[in-house]
């Protein structure tokens, strides 16, 4: 036996030091952490399901029947069909832009060593270190004048434009890691630089891009500020928009806002739940971490 | 955030702003308007900004201000959220487009808009449809910028001293009309572990400004404010430093909201919830809350058995009268420069401020507020309300009047006095120092010329 | 990460196309910038554009609304001898020095806790990541209802959290920790779970305990995470925004102020533009100075990233 393939067997039979019991205060500490973590989006999802009454009279508890039909009220007053959908539409818009992007760049960064590489990567850094407020006014401008305005598209563009510095830095640390053996082969052999980004990297960077895919995905359904600013048709309005609407709206039921809010936040809850595994994987392997 | 639009009624706002649309790129603009002409309307649908209080007002105002509007262009509206509807309207003008009628937080803002180009001049709509006759003429005057009319007055309105007169006359209390009856009347509902004043500014930080403007009215009284806002006497007056320093005494003892800390996180619902259910004995706002209580009272069917009823806040010291009315103009409506059709937005603009009979329907019907035009008796039906239409012929003529801080004072003033306020009752500012910071802001900005024109405290005759 | 060829990476070593390949590589770095191109360009349209004339209207009176009108430093001293933005730039300082020491802690602590548990590990990890995937306009307005003194924890202890000048800023900084941590939690758990093995079955042997392995080969070992993450924690602590907004807009009185509400406040609610685009510069500024520093850090003492 190698001795890489030692260490391999080890690692996979165990990752860090050595497994024993954890003592009872720490054991404690994890519960207690999990407990803070959740218990009030689990404390908000009971109110979801109170009547206004029952939440006066008890806000801190769960509920005494399950009113599902708040979900139903939420759901058409706050119009979260609309917003879902929007926010389908932009999410995705944003992660497709921002994965080729991303992933062109992180390529030029990490792989072919451009000229100036790192000036560049700290423009970026800074980049993303900017006080977004800051140039909320003049983007306004420009974008009512090239027509962007109160557009879907319009806004997928400014999350593009806003996430993908960060996500090239993420995708460049990841593609770091890739052993370059193959790739230096392909060349060699005469292949075009085409060929081995599309044969040969793309197919192993494809966890770092679903980590990036996933990230990307996550602020962009998140944001609010940009989205209550640049679009006004309220046929338009994303998830998070439309329930900041709802909150600061009509009516001041909790219980109904608290249902709004459980729709919103469902989706993503469900879809990193599925994929977390995936998702930390890909942080794990991305390179940002590690020895 | 905006002063005061969410506690105007937000219905009558939206009953004012006429929408001239600018719909979306692609239409050519209208021939530029010069002063003095008055443009033909077209039929270009009519696009119009706007927000509600709720559900059954906006279904109101669709029924009766929109579709029952037969003018030579049809009205389209777009609902936006209290909080972000002036933001919005300011960047859709900035990028040359936005909706035709412009509704601004109220006069002190409008001389803003104006500078930028943004607003169509009124004079010659004013004469072709005889605004002069039909509105108040205080209210014509306060909107004028550089003598020019450069919008129009959505809605009007003063303050208040609420209660219900179920609990008070259980508790064998009485609206106070002076300071010791004030006092006194503070001093009870704390001895019994109630809250004298409901009052809280968690879902609208201006809500400051509502009671600077009464002590400042009915302590140092209207004549001491109407010099002051002439730049004759200064802010830091010692009538005006006791005025504030009475009010962060009350503050400080509890009589608003409970505890400071509590006016801070107190949220609207909360508030109406405690002075329909005791809790409270009175509060201090404007009019415009007479749209938002029936909801918590009897009225609204809340189950909370009382009903409410109101009077003229007291005065505070014994040179003001007791029945001085502070006026306030709650919003303002103007017009696009841009607009393609600005006939059109004129001509549903007048039928939004002065179509009487739509008008006092609608007050009858969801309280909306109506714009300062001429009301009598005699438009009411008997289904009005009694506590509504006491308001609306009392208040025009009023023999004392003071004046709110968001008509009548300039908008860096009295950004200034809503912000700072909280570090004075926090004792994190001295009265003298919030006295000589607005002084020196409503300096400069009388400087500049953007002090609204106020009328003289000696009442409003007819 | 395997060391082992996929089918895919063997397949295409067999494309063959003849080109020197010293020339190959030259053309490259020059080249290479092409694959930059749409991140340039999207960076230029809706970043650095916009960014370079709101520092242009840092120097005008400009309201927001219509024409500007160039001042000069003016907005520039203004805002310098404002008390209310010293306080601002003061919570700012305090709040990034809280986070990069309150959740960092915790972070590493629970990863390094839940890196010795044989089960439950994932299920803790995927409950302290929860907060962090729910949208900040969701998880203020649950804490705003559970600090509330009506209903909630301040009516159980008693304490106005939100209102009371001198728990406010406290409040809104524990709930943005709790909104944050998860993450870090996950990125260092990651991080460990990379570092080699031997080196702790080493340890065990010399019989150190696991907190001196924590401090002798955990973390230096994944130094490079713990930077790049308190980079990361510099800059999104400096332009935390949501929470203060909807918890408190800065208030009571201020004591929540930070610049980001300042800003925010003075370009939309006072219409004065002009000073917000000031503020928004020096926030650029010390952002930009955090970023250099760390670089500059990690070039001198020639760490990998």
């Amino acid at each position: 036996m190698t001795a890489s393939t030692s260490i391999r067997t080890s690692e996979s039979a165990r990752r860090g030091p050595k497994r024993r019991q954890l003592s009872v205060p720490t054991l404690v500490m994890l519960c207690a952490l999990a407990i803070i973590a959740v218990g009030p989006i689990v404390l908000f999802g009971f109110n979801a399901l109170k009547s206004q009454n029952e939440m006066a009279q008890n806000p801190l508890g769960p509920p005494p029947s399950w009113r599902w039909r708040n979900f139903a009220t939420a759901w058409s007053q706050a119009n979260m069909a609309a917003g879902l959908t929007n926010s389908v539409v932009i999410v995705l818009g944003t992660i497709a832009i921002v994965c080729v992007v991303a992933g062109c760049g992180a390529y030029a960064l990490a792989r072919i060593n451009v000229a100036g590489g790192t000036k560049f990567i700290t423009y970026l850094l800074v980049s993303s270190a900017l006080p977004t407020q800051m140039f909320l006014v003049p983007l306004f401008y420009i974008w009512t004048r090239i027509g962007l305005y109160d557009s879907r598209l319009g806004l997928i563009i400014i999350y593009s434009g806003l996430f993908s510095p960060f996500a090239t830095l993420l995708l460049r640390s990841f593609l770091i890691t890739l052993p370059k053996e193959f790739e230096e082969a392909a060349r060699v052999d005469g292949a075009s630089e085409l060929s081995v980004l599309f044969r040969i990297i793309l197919p192993s960077a494809l966890p770092g891009l679903f980590t990036t895919a996933l990230v990307t995905g996550l602020s962009a359904y998140n944001e609010f500020m940009f989205a209550v600013t640049f679009i006004q048709n309220s046929d338009l309005l994303p998830a998070s928009t439309a329930l900041f609407a709802f909150q600061q709206g009509y009516t001041k039921d909790y219980t109904l806002i608290s249902a709004a809010g459980m729709i919103m936040i469902a989706p993503m809850l469900i879809l990193f739940l599925v994929l977390q595994r995936r998702f930390v994987e890909g942080m794990a392997s991305s390179g940002m971490g590690g020895a | 955030m905006h002063p005061r639009l969410t506690r105007r009624s937000l219905l009558s706002l939206t009953a004012l702003t006429g929408a001239v649309g600018l719909v979306g790129c692609g239409k050519s603009p209208a021939p530029p308007v010069t002063s003095g002409s008055v443009a033909s309307p077209n039929s270009t649908p009519v696009q119009y900004w706007t927000f509600f209080q709720d559900k059954k007002n906006e279904d109101y105002f669709r029924e009766h201000f929109v579709k029952a509007y037969s003018g030579p262009a049809p009205v389209e509206i777009t609902v936006k959220s209290t909080d972000t509807i002036d933001r919005l309207i300011q960047t859709a003008l900035a990028a040359g487009k936005g909706p035709d009628v412009v509704l601004t937080p109220g006069p002190s803002y409008v001389p803003a808009y104006d500078k930028a180009g943004y607003l169509a001049e009124l004079d010659a709509y004013a004469k072709k449809f005889g605004w002069d006759t039909k509105f108040a003429g205080w209210s014509l005057q306060a909107s004028q910028i550089d003598g020019k009319l450069i919008s129009l007055p959505a809605s009007y309105e003063s303050m208040a001293f609420y209660f219900s007169p179920e609990v008070l006359d259980k508790e064998g209390l009485k609206p106070p009309t002076n300071r010791g009856e004030f006092e006194n009347f503070c001093d009870t509902a704390l001895g019994k572990g109630k809250i004298p004043l409901a009052a809280g500014n968690a879902d609208w930080k201006a809500a400051n400004e509502w009671h600077i403007t009464v002590f400042l009215d009915h302590y140092a009284g209207p004549k001491a404010v109407y010099s002051a806002l002439q730049g004759e006497t200064a802010w830091t007056d010692p009538i005006f430093v006791e005025a504030i320093s009475l009010l962060k005494g009350y503050f400080q003892k509890g009589y608003f909201g409970g505890s400071v800390s509590s006016y801070f996180t107190n949220t609207f619902p909360t508030v109406y919830k405690q002075l329909a259910t005791g809790q409270a004995f009175g509060m201090i706002s404007g009019t415009w809350e007479m749209a938002n209580l029936p909801t918590y009272f009897a009225d609204g069917g809340s189950g909370s058995g009382t009903n409410w009823g109101w009077t003229t806040c007291p005065s505070f010291h014994t040179d003001v009268p007791t029945d001085v009315w502070d006026l306030g103009i709650g919003a303002s409506i103007a017009l696009n420069a841009k607009s393609p059709n600005l006939g059109g937005a004129a001509d549903y603009l007048n039928f939004l401020t002065t179509d009487t009979k739509t008008i006092t329907a609608a007050i009858e019907a969801v309280s909306m507020q109506p714009p300062p035009v001429k009301l009598s008796t005699a438009d009411f039906t008997a289904k009005a309300d009694e506590r509504i239409r006491r308001l609306y012929t009392e208040l025009p003529k009023a023999q004392n009047i003071g004046y709110t801080t968001w008509t009548f004072y300039p908008q860096q003033t009295e950004t200034y006095m809503i912000q700072e306020f909280e570090k004075v009752i926090t004792n994190k500012t001295s009265v003298q120092d919030y006295c000589a910071g607005i002084n020196d802001q409503f300096k400069k900005e009388k400087a500049a010329g953007k002090v609204p024109v106020a009328p003289k405290p000696a009442g409003l005759g007819g | 990460m395997s060391a082992q060829p996929t089918r895919a990476q063997s397949q295409a070593v067999s494309l063959v196309r003849r080109r020197p390949l010293q020339v190959r590589l030259r053309d490259l770095r020059v080249s290479g910038w092409l694959f930059l191109t749409p991140l340039i360009l999207l960076n230029a349209v809706v970043v650095l554009i916009p960014s370079i004339e709101s520092v242009a209207y840092s120097f005008t009176d400009w309201t927001g609304l219509g024409a500007a009108t160039f001042i000069g430093l003016d907005n520039y001293t203004k805002m310098f001898g404002n008390s209310d933005f010293q306080s601002a730039l003061v919570h700012n300082v305090i709040w990034t020095a809280f986070f990069l020491v309150v959740p960092m802690t915790l972070g590493l602590f629970g990863a390094y806790a839940l890196l010795r548990i044989k089960r439950f590990a994932v299920a803790f990890r995927t409950i302290y990541f929860v907060p962090y995937i729910v949208a900040s306009v969701v998880n203020a307005s649950i804490w705003r209802v559970l600090l509330s003194p009506d209903m909630g924890l301040g009516r159980l202890l008693g304490i106005n959290f939100l209102g009371e000048t001198r728990w406010a800023f406290f409040s809104v900084m524990i709930v943005n920790t709790w909104a944050w941590w998860g993450f870090l939690l996950v990125m260092f758990l990651a991080a460990m779970q990379s570092v080699n093995p031997s080196l702790y079955e080493a340890a065990e042997i010399d019989g150190a305990s696991s907190t001196r392995q924590f401090f002798s080969i955990t973390l230096p070992s994944i130094r490079p995470t713990l930077m790049f993450l308190g980079l990361m924690t510099i800059i999104w602590s400096f332009l935390t925004f949501d929470y203060v907004y909807i918890l408190t807009q800065g208030g009571p009185a201020g004591s929540t102020e930070l610049l980001s509400t300042l800003l925010y406040r003075e370009a939309f609610t006072n219409l004065r533009a002009g000073y917000a685009s000031a503020i928004g510069v020096i926030m650029a500024l010390i952002s930009a100075a955090a970023v250099v520093s760390y670089l500059w850090v990690r070039h001198a003492k020639d760490w990998e990233m």
